[in-house]
């Protein structure tokens, strides 16, 4: 009977990636254990963390992957792990102007790693509770616009943006909750490349 | 997320509502609800098909075990009523079974049996007389009737749902007030009468959530006559394991049961002695005939339920349209056919305030009863509720982050300080199992990594660096046990001295071989650790090609004082050598110093040597002379190798052997196989070499025939010289798997040089 029509619980797998030292451990720490780790040293690898979130009524778990930051991991290491994202977030620091403007490029990595279309992207500027802001709102949100991406600024040491900070993997929870269960792409399957995400790559490239 | 919530406890109710309004209402002046299972042909609700699984259930576990935080009591008024109709139209008023003057009820259930006698109905399932006017229609007017007494409360009733089977059919009301509390209803029934599947006997069940407690209530019609208490035992075991609704919930799940009906159960006690009591006013002493109370307590059935005490007549069997016990032919013998009975998970959460029947009735051959019930039910806080549920994920998510294995090393930057050929580096750090599970690691190479994969290849490096161990398990919690020490070793030998030397190329860079490398310290189901190395590396004049060290370029600069960078100068150098076909007289003649003084050093000392190039040379000594040789040391002063023959004759096979090229260049391997039976034709390939091949060629010759010429002393031969020194001078850049053309290959290497040592003194050049 319908009853006993039942499905696994489904992960999700969320890779987070930027420069070194923009908070991409604190944001997840953050989102995961909901407080600020007391400290933290480079990631140097990958961790990952998992958290069960409510979209209507399933419950569905996100595996949270955090990368490694630093430019001498990018292109041989972090790549490695794109492979069955179901989302990619992308975190720059306010503070830090370096970091926004190689969000392109970590972008750029997604694309050629990422063979799926609907993978839903986000763009996450951090530490916007320091004074120091060099990366203003607006040229973040021109920039976020013209590559769809979803910004968010948050900061992961305040409390208060702890909802914040929830809205955004929940809304990737939603966006997730709509696709089917994560089945690893076969392989030798011709890879879809739509004219949307063409246009995107040229213009951050 | 309290939004959220709100839905899961309506979405019953709420899809419910969208439905009826779609659907539109049965009878005026009452709303129909249908379960909020999907009817036939609709599609099946996103609800039911996407209810996660053992997540959920895990969840719904550790919040139950919590309820009391976030839960209220309130306490809901029940009206159950049971009559067996026998067939009968209804053709009088129900109010005296199903009105009450002091308690409204919140619920009413109504359970009726034998809707329908005839035959035909009982194959109801196999000949679609559902379809039958007269299947609906006796169902209609019964429900007609109920609906009638019910508008004579003081507040409006809703039909929530119904379900029939054949005979058996249950209605569920519910009042204004109590209705947005209901939801996840849904209904399931069982047929066990012919063969034991058939709608003639069996029951038809309703499941619902009032609050947030679940309810089932159950009419049930078991099997008839005096004796046949086994097979009504059966019956109520048949119903109990078969009744299944949504998401596997069974009858006995339900934390509040309601089981009404004509269960049956006959008084075991002489036809006369019942109707005489039953002339009086106290049936006391009927009580302990009665079969069902004998099986429940001899533990058969109905474990647990409980039955408030009798106080009324036997409801069976009367002469229809009296208040006489049976006076046909039959004779049947009064009974307590007809029963409600409850169970519940929580003690005294259900309290019964009125037990009856209701022998004003007239129209059965069975009298209605009814019960009135007070039930707690929990009522959520839907703020403290969001809090606990918070607390319940956090804590599970906790749990299920510490079952992800951790470690902690020593150090992820690994450092072998100055580098030097054929020099042991090592350096150790330490993996300590700090998290609550056993961490089972593996260090592997970023280029066999695929995050995919659980099982990798082994370690497999190609730059000399060994580690011990590169995989384990580590308990959790274990003091030492926890602890490894895991050593990286790195040996430069003549394999891989040359990798050292050029660097490896990433991106358009030539950089330190152990820069190119990242190892993963991988936990399996864990995170991934990077593991990365250094070490200060100079060039070395071994791993050199002949053609470097002949150059001119390096007759200005030390070697070591290069750096990776320079790399690409070196070979920018090669790559001009190899273009210009103008060999200057003054680089013809150049021999690169080492090994114009490795050379030189047994031209001096070593012909005489017994056993030359055959015993091994003392490590300490080798160490020595390679350090002077690529201190450079060794220019302009021919006599200062330190050690001894052997030493300097082992230095001379490394020097030649850690040569990334052949003498002769890959290009000419197959050619000069091909002509090894012609010597003439190898000579002249010889001169199509490059000058500095040539010379490097000849003068290694030479001084291999020299050697021969003292072959009685120091135990040379030219079949022994050709087998040792063939592969510096002549080999193929791929070496065949297949074994005998690759021995077939060496073979012909080896004869190829060993023409040249045979051949006479006059003929060479």
């Amino acid at each position: 009977m319908e009853g006993s029509k039942r499905t696994e619980p489904r992960i999700f797998k969320i890779i987070v990636v930027g420069d070194s030292n923009v908070g991409k451990t604190c944001l997840t720490y953050r989102f995961v254990e909901e407080r600020f780790p007391s400290n933290t040293e480079a990631t140097i690898g990958v961790d990952f963390r998992e958290k069960r979130v409510q979209v209507d009524t399933e419950i569905i778990r996100l595996q949270i992957w955090d990368t490694a930051g630093q430019e001498r991991f990018r292109k041989s290491m972090v790549s490695h792990y794109y492979r069955n994202a179901a989302a990619v977030i992308f975190v720059y620091d306010v503070t830090c102007e370096q970091s926004f403007r190689n969000i392109p490029k970590w972008i750029t990595e997604a694309d050629q790693h990422i063979l799926h279309t609907d993978v839903p992207r986000l763009l996450v500027g951090t530490k916007n509770d320091l004074e120091s802001q060099e990366v203003i709102r607006q040229r973040a949100q021109r920039f976020a616009d013209a590559n769809f991406l979803p910004l968010f600024e948050v900061s992961a040491k305040s409390e208060s943006s702890q909802s914040q900070i929830n809205a955004i993997f929940l809304t990737v929870a939603h966006k997730l909750k709509q696709q089917k269960p994560l089945i690893p792409k076969p392989p030798g399957q011709p890879v879809m490349i739509e004219w949307e995400e063409d246009s995107r790559s040229s213009c951050c490239g | 997320m309290r939004k959220i919530r709100r839905k899961i406890i309506n979405s019953g109710t709420g899809k419910s509502d969208s439905y009826s309004k779609a659907v539109g209402t049965d009878s005026p002046g009452i709303e129909r609800i249908r379960p909020s299972r999907a009817p036939p042909g609709q599609p099946i609700s996103e609800e039911s098909s996407s209810e996660p699984a053992d997540d959920r259930q895990l969840l719904d576990y550790y919040l139950t075990k919590r309820k009391s935080e976030y839960s209220s009591p309130c306490d809901v008024n029940l009206l159950a009523g049971s009559f067996n109709v026998n067939g009968k139209e209804p053709k009088e008023a129900l109010d005296h079974w199903l009105l009450r003057q002091n308690e409204t009820p919140d619920i009413i259930v109504i359970g009726i049996q034998e809707l329908q006698l005839d035959a035909d109905a009982y194959f109801s399932e196999y000949v679609n007389a559902k379809e039958s006017e007269k299947y609906q229609k006796c169902q209609e007017s019964w429900k007609t009737s109920v609906m009638l007494a019910l508008q004579k409360y003081n507040r409006p009733f809703q039909l929530i749902v119904d379900e029939r089977l054949v005979g058996m059919y249950i209605m569920i009301f519910c009042s204004e007030r109590i209705k947005p509390a209901i939801s996840k209803v849904d209904t399931a029934n069982v047929g066990c009468g012919l063969m034991g599947t058939f709608g003639n006997k069996g029951a038809c069940s309703v499941s619902l959530k009032i609050h947030e407690t679940s309810f089932c209530f159950v009419t049930s019609h078991l099997a008839a006559h005096q004796n046949a208490i086994k097979k009504r035992n059966q019956d109520y075991e048949s119903i109990r394991h078969r009744t299944v609704f949504r998401e596997r919930l069974r009858i006995l799940d339900h934390e509040r049961v309601f089981w009404l009906g004509d269960l049956n159960y006959r008084l075991d006690i002489p036809n006369d002695d019942v109707r005489f009591i039953c002339q009086g006013d106290d049936i006391s002493s009927l009580l302990p005939a009665d079969q069902l109370h004998a099986e429940m307590n001899a533990g058969k059935i109905f474990k647990g339920f409980h039955e408030a005490p009798i106080t009324f007549k036997p409801t069976y069997k009367f002469d229809s349209g009296t208040n006489n016990y049976d006076s046909s032919p039959k004779n049947r013998i009064p009974a307590y056919t007809d029963r409600i009975l409850w169970l519940t998970k929580e003690p005294d959460s259900v309290e019964c305030l009125s037990y009856s029947s209701h022998p004003s009735i007239t129209i059965s051959d069975h009298k209605p009863i009814s019960a009135c019930f007070r039930v707690r039910t929990e009522q959520i806080n839907k703020q403290i509720y969001y809090s606990v549920y918070k607390e319940v994920t956090s804590w599970l998510d906790k749990h299920e982050n510490e079952l992800i294995p951790q470690v902690a090393v020593s150090s992820k930057a690994i450092d072998f300080g100055k580098l030097k050929f054929l020099e042991r580096a090592t350096a150790n750090i330490q993996l300590q199992n700090t998290g609550k599970t056993p961490a089972q690691f593996q260090i592997i190479d970023s280029k066999v990594f695929s995050p995919d994969r659980d099982v990798y290849e082994a370690f497999n490096s190609n730059i000399g660096l060994s580690i011990d161990p590169n995989k384990g398990i580590l308990p959790p919690d274990s003091g030492d046990a926890s602890i490894c020490t895991i050593s990286f070793d790195l040996n430069i030998n003549k394999e891989v001295v040359s990798k050292f030397n050029f660097g490896v190329k990433q991106g358009g860079n030539y950089v330190n071989p152990l820069d190119d490398l990242i190892l993963i310290l991988k936990l399996r189901n864990g995170p991934d650790h990077y593991i990365t190395l250094s070490g200060d590396w100079t060039y070395s004049a071994f791993g050199m090609p002949f053609i470097a060290l002949t150059h001119s370029f390096f007759k200005d600069v030390s070697i070591s004082s290069l750096e990776y960078p320079a790399t690409s100068l070196v070979l920018n150098q090669l790559v001009k050598a190899e273009c210009s076909s103008s060999n200057s007289p003054s680089e013809q003649n150049f021999h690169p110093p080492a090994f114009y003084v490795l050379l030189n050093h047994i031209v001096n000392h070593g012909f005489m040597e017994r056993q030359l190039f055959q015993i091994n040379g003392d490590p300490d000594e080798v160490r020595a002379i390679i350090d002077t040789i690529d201190a450079e040391e060794v220019v302009g002063n021919l006599e200062s190798l330190p050690g001894s023959v052997a030493s300097v004759a082992e230095v001379l096979l490394l020097f030649l052997n850690s040569n990334p090229f052949p003498i002769i260049p890959y290009t000419h391997f197959e050619l000069c196989t091909d002509l090894v039976d012609d010597h003439n034709l190898c000579k002249s390939m010889i001169e199509k070499l490059d000058l500095r091949s040539q010379n490097i060629f000849q003068y290694l010759i030479m001084f291999l025939k020299e050697v021969l010429k003292h072959g009685k002393i120091n135990g040379c031969t030219s079949e022994f010289l050709a087998g040792l020194f063939s592969r510096c001078i002549l080999r193929p850049q791929i070496t065949l798997k297949n074994r005998e053309k690759a021995d077939l290959e060496k073979r012909k290497s080896v004869q190829f040089v060993r023409q040249f040592l045979n051949e006479d003194e006059s003929s060479l050049i």
